[in-house]
């Protein structure tokens, strides 16, 4: 090993290692923490960065043992110095006074005389360093301490951002389950609003099915009773009937409008209406409609007159069953309330205010009587279901004011609108308008559509004069007997020819085998129903009116009659005077022998 | 300053896609402009230098190319001079990035001024323990006097001589001294190496 040159300090102290010198500074810039010890534990050399540490302590000439604890390995404590130096593969570990650990190795120089420590302080953050007064300029480049010291550094710095990370992930995993909750929420309600809606569905289909069974069962009867009353009509009663039978006449004519509105107006509440608009003559269409409350206006004296002024369409464009509809309400309406007077239905065009040149902007219909008015405040709820506009007449006038309710409801159905202006004692004007564009008429086909021909299923293919008999046949099928009796009574006074078939297959043998101009076909019925029959029919008859007569009042029949070949549906209970009414549309030869 | 820029815009095509720099370096770009001109603008300049990422790993390595191409955005964007970007971005980087993430560590090179930059051309060793693929800096020092250090910088990297301007600034104010710089040699001018003349006041106030 080495020799130490001993002479003096601070000069060229050359230790010699196999054939290499080093000097005591070239240690001490590879171990600048370095020192060597004699054989008593003096410190006879140390590096500068000993003596840094140390802060300005005179190291060299102090003892080991002042300035040093061996904490490991334990077995050296207490021991010689020649000890130490002859540990020399031992990893030594000492701390200083001021609690910095050494690590580091001994080695005996000059033969055993003299022991070197090559090491230095383990430092453990930069932080620790700066409180001891050190830089890393004090450690060695061939010290890893820098490295170290990064390292750690960067572990600190990695945690931070770890957890800063974490942070992150937890503040969003909390809004992640806020949004969760959120969401369940959300579907719960929407769940809820689904199975109440689910509910009213099923509650309008329920109500729909019981408003169409309760028609027919309903109509049925009554039906049977307007018929009868009908037959008796035109009998002599006894003087002390004829006070009874009155009274009987009208309740069963209120029940039938009773019954008639509620299921209109189930109808429209339903939205099962769909606007079937055509060309419609207007005036003709007024006129008809205003001619069915001729006798009721007659009975009760009051003047019914139509009013048709300059400027109005010859045609419209609008669905004529609900046009009629509304009309016959309000017209049925005006005529309950007045009770002396009259009763005017006006029809006149509205022009813009601006120019008068620039053409109609609206239709108004107004039907104005000289009733006994509504109040003012009777009029805000008048349109509301079930209200009546003085509660005080509901006997007398002995109906319901669903009548304006079903306006309302069908006029916005059609885009126009309703008004009402009224003087109380002086009369009620009811205003309906529409604005022009929402009816005007496409440009006229050359060929007139008026709306009683329309259906009329012979137009156009005119039967052959002579090859029909003289007296009209007609087949009437019904199941029921009271209705397949007041039917044939009906024919009867009207001078026609008629069969009865008890169901659809019944119908269809009758008529192959005999000759009919004209079938009333209930829907209802065993074996084999108006549909089926009336669709066997067509197979080989494509012209005989099939009127499709049903106490099923229900929109959808409608469609139903129309795909299974029938002409027109009649509700029930059928009047005498639509029967005469549908015997003329269809059969014009035998209006000579109705004269009969 | 429109040399450097030119040098800048050569170095596109000398550098592109060859020698990466670690991450940690554009997160500090991206902090200088958040902090000294709003979010706003920070997109304004990572949309307009074409950059594709978003978010910087300061572990992983990204060309220098988009590196420069920030700094070039930042200063269209912000309308600031090249040059005066480089300056913000070297004292930037020690009095906030350096010290926020290393704190001590700065310190540990030395506790004044003088001392930090003589341990400077050791400073990036350890620094590359962390980052192994680390390009760094060379530096060599000489103390000329107490106060007067005269500082050689050595790079791959073209266009920096400002960038380290600013470092040296950001050291002095860290170390609470005021410095003038003088550039001796330019190597954007056609010198070997960037040579920085640095003085200070050894006894301030
Ligand atoms: C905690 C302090 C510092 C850290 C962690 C650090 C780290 C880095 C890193 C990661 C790079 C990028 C090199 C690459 O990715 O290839 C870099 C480059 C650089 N650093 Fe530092 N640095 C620090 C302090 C300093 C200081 C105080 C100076 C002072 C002059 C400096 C001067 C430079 C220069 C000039 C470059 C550009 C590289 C080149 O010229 O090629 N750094 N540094």
């Amino acid at each position: 090993m080495g020799i130490i040159d001993q002479s003096g300090s601070g000069g060229n102290h050359n230790t010699m290692v196999g054939q290499f010198h080093f000097d005591t500074e070239q240690i001490n810039e590879i171990f600048p923490f370095y020192f060597i010890i004699d054989r008593e534990y003096k410190i006879c050399f140390c590096g500068q960065g000993l003596n840094k540490l140390e802060k300005g302590r005179d190291v060299v000439g102090a003892d080991f043992r002042e300035l040093f604890v061996i904490n490991r390995p334990r077995r050296f404590q207490g021991k010689s110095a020649e000890t130490l130096f002859k540990a020399r593969g031992e990893e030594f570990c000492l701390i200083n006074n001021t609690g910095v650990t050494f690590r580091g190795q001994f080695q005996s120089l000059n033969s055993g005389e003299l022991g070197v420590f090559f090491g230095g302080p383990w430092i453990q953050s930069a932080e620790e360093l700066e409180k001891h007064g050190l830089t890393l300029n004090d450690f060695s480049p061939s010290d890893p301490l820098s490295m170290f010291l990064m390292i750690l550094k960067y572990h600190e710095i990695a945690n931070t951002e770890l957890k800063e990370i974490q942070q992150l992930m937890n503040d969003h995993q909390i809004k992640a389950k806020e949004l969760a909750n959120l969401n369940q929420l959300l579907s719960e309600q929407k769940a809820q609003t689904d199975k109440a809606r689910q509910r009213a569905e099923d509650l309008a289909t329920e109500k729909s099915r019981f408003l169409s069974l309760m028609s027919h069962e309903i109509r049925t009867p009554l039906n049977g009773i307007i018929g009868g009353c009908e037959l008796l009509k035109n009998q002599e009663l006894r003087p002390d009937q004829v006070v009874p039978f009155q009274m009987m006449e009208e309740s069963v004519h209120g029940l039938n409008n009773l019954v008639n509105r509620i299921l209109e107006f189930s109808q429209l509440e339903d939205k099962a209406v769909s606007l079937q608009n055509e060309e419609v003559a207007l005036h003709t269409i007024l006129q008809s409609t205003l001619n069915l409350f001729i006798r009721n206006a007659a009975d009760k004296k009051l003047a019914l007159s139509m009013e048709f002024l300059p400027g109005c369409p010859e045609y419209i464009h609008i669905d004529p069953h609900r046009f009629t509809q509304v009309l016959m309400n309000v017209l049925e309406n005006a005529i309950k309330f007045t009770q002396r007077g009259s009763i005017t239905l006006r029809t006149e065009m509205i022009m813009s205010n601006e120019a008068r040149d620039s053409g109609p902007v609206a239709m108004r219909i107004s039907v104005i009587d000289s009733g006994s008015g509504i109040s003012h405040e009777d009029r805000k709820r008048i349109f509301s279901f079930f209200e009546i506009g003085d509660s005080s007449n509901n006997r007398d006038h002995g109906g319901i004011g669903m009548g304006l309710a079903i306006v309302k409801h069908l006029m916005s159905l059609m885009e126009g609108s309703v008004q009402i202006e009224s003087r109380l004692g002086v009369g009620t004007q009811v205003i309906l308008s529409w604005p022009f564009g929402s009816i005007m008429s496409k440009p006229m086909p050359t060929a007139h559509i008026s709306p009683s021909t329309k259906n009329g299923h012979n137009t156009g293919q005119p039967v052959p004069e002579n090859a029909k008999p003289n007296r009209n046949r007609i087949l009437i099928v019904d199941d029921n007997r009271i209705n397949q009796l007041l039917a044939s009574k009906f024919l009867a006074k009207l001078g026609i020819d008629y069969d009865v078939a008890e169901n659809g297959q019944i119908a269809i043998d009758k008529y192959k085998s005999g000759h009919f101009d004209m079938i009333f076909m209930d829907l209802q019925m065993p074996v084999l129903d108006g549909y089926g029959a009336s669709l066997e029919i067509r197979q080989f008859d494509k012209n005989v009116p099939i009127i499709a007569i049903s106490a099923n009042a229900r929109s959808e029949v409608a469609s139903q009659i129309k795909k299974a070949g029938m002409n027109e549906f009649l509700p029930k209970p059928v009047t005498m005077t639509q029967l005469d009414e549908l015997v003329g549309k269809y059969l014009k030869s035998t209006s000579t022998s109705i004269a009969n | 300053m429109s040399q450097s820029h030119s040098s800048w815009l050569n170095c596109r095509v000398k550098y592109e896609e060859k020698i990466q720099m670690y991450g940690l370096v554009n997160q500090a770009v991206q902090d200088l402009v958040v902090t000294k001109f709003g979010e706003k603008s920070w997109q304004d300049v990572l949309e307009r230098s074409g950059v594709k990422e978003t978010q910087f790993i300061s572990s992983q390595s990204y060309p220098d190319q988009t590196t420069y191409d920030l700094a070039t955005a930042a200063s269209e964007v912000l309308g600031i001079s090249l040059k005066d970007v480089l300056i913000a971005f070297g004292e930037w980087w020690v009095l906030d990035t350096a010290q926020k993430k290393y704190g001590h560590l700065l310190k540990s090179g030395g506790p004044t001024l003088r001392d930090f930059l003589l341990y400077l051309p050791r400073f990036h060793s350890s620094v590359e323990i962390i980052y192994p693929d680390l390009k760094p800096p060379e530096f060599e020092v000489e103390e000329a006097a107490p106060g007067h250090i005269i500082l050689h910088y050595f790079s791959d990297r073209p266009g920096l001589t400002w960038f380290v301007y600013g470092l040296i600034q950001g050291l002095g104010a860290f170390h609470s001294v005021e410095v003038t710089i003088e550039i001796r040699d330019y190597k954007d001018h056609g010198a070997d190496h960037d040579v920085f003349i640095i003085r200070w006041d050894q006894n301030p106030g």
